[in-house]
């Protein structure tokens, strides 16, 4: 299969390269950077090549590379959970669960509307609301509850 | 300046970190420092308030002074800095006996805040991300944040 891939963030060849094989299934080809501009980079770069189909695990990757990419210097949890990368992660549903509540363990990360929105559920008690490490916490806890951890 | 952690980074590393945080505000004079390193607990609306323990933002997931309507508006930022003793000003000149915050906003929704120090330059924490000190507000205002559309004072203790 070939296929024109996308990815986000990067500005230089090396970059785009680093970028491109951070996800696993993907090949750098290029010598270049394709000339793009801004932190959303959505055009493809003809010389990268989708090798074989995306698995879930390597998208999410993707998708979870991006949103922290392009919501580094973002304090607005509306911003943040409006991403077109996070809400994408969104629709992943119940399959990103396991996936979100990993990145979470060891990157951390604002993950608490993406979890609350796939699951129903929301562990966090309202007078922890904004102490991060009780929501991570909480959430992990959840996540171990139910055998995703 | 900052929490007081110095910052675990090399040289090379620093210079990394002061040219994305370049890349994310043009606007940035060459005289901004780095002064803490990144951590997700905080944001600048937090910073602002001098609250390290916690995200504010007027959402139900995260931290919001009770007196303040938890919405989206600068109406609603003025009301929550209100409950620190906060109140409206005229610019952000420096004043001996007041500390200011200002307040960002893009298309009227507030998007940043800073405060100023007793030097009388600014220091803002950047999302998730690193706390800076720059000279000016305006140097964080952009594409990102948008601009300075009001100062607030209080007197300081």
């Amino acid at each position: 299969m070939s296929q024109t891939q996308f990815c986000t963030g990067a500005r230089t060849a090396s970059e785009w390269r680093e970028s491109a094989n951070a996800f696993g299934q993907w090949e750098w080809q290029g010598t270049h950077a394709p000339r793009t501009k801004g932190i959303i980079l959505i055009r493809p770069a003809k010389e990268a090549r989708l090798l074989w189909p995306e698995s879930t695990q390597a998208r999410f990757g993707r998708l979870a590379y991006q949103w922290e990419e392009e919501t580094e210097f973002v304090s607005s949890s509306t911003v943040l959970v409006l991403n077109s990368a996070y809400q994408q992660i969104i629709g992943m549903g119940p399959t990103a669960l396991p996936l979100i509540l990993e990145r979470l363990d060891s990157k951390g990360g604002h993950w608490f509307w993406a979890l609350q929105h796939i699951s129903g559920e929301d562990p966090i008690s309202p007078e922890d609301a904004g102490n991060y490490e009780k929501m991570r916490e909480a959430w992990l806890q959840w996540g171990r509850e139910r055998h995703y951890l | 300046m900052g929490t007081g952690t110095p910052l675990p980074l090399s040289f090379a590393e620093m210079l990394q970190v002061r040219a994305k945080i370049q890349q994310g505000f043009p606007n940035l004079a060459a005289t901004f420092q780095v002064t803490s390193d990144t951590t997700p607990k905080y944001n600048c609306i937090a910073w602002a308030a001098g609250d390290t323990s916690r995200w504010w933002w007027p959402s139900t997931a995260y931290y919001w002074p009770s007196e303040a309507p938890r919405i989206e508006t600068l109406d609603a930022f003025v009301k929550a800095f209100a409950t620190l003793g906060y109140t409206p000003c005229a610019d952000g000149s420096l004043e001996v006996d007041s500390e200011k915050v200002a307040i960002y906003c893009d298309m009227g929704t507030p998007t940043h805040m800073a405060r100023q120090m007793r030097s009388g330059a600014w220091t803002s924490k950047l999302g998730r991300s690193w706390d800076i000190g720059h000279i000016a507000p305006a140097e964080v205002g952009g594409p990102l944040y948008g601009s300075v559309t009001l100062y607030l004072s209080r007197r300081r203790a």
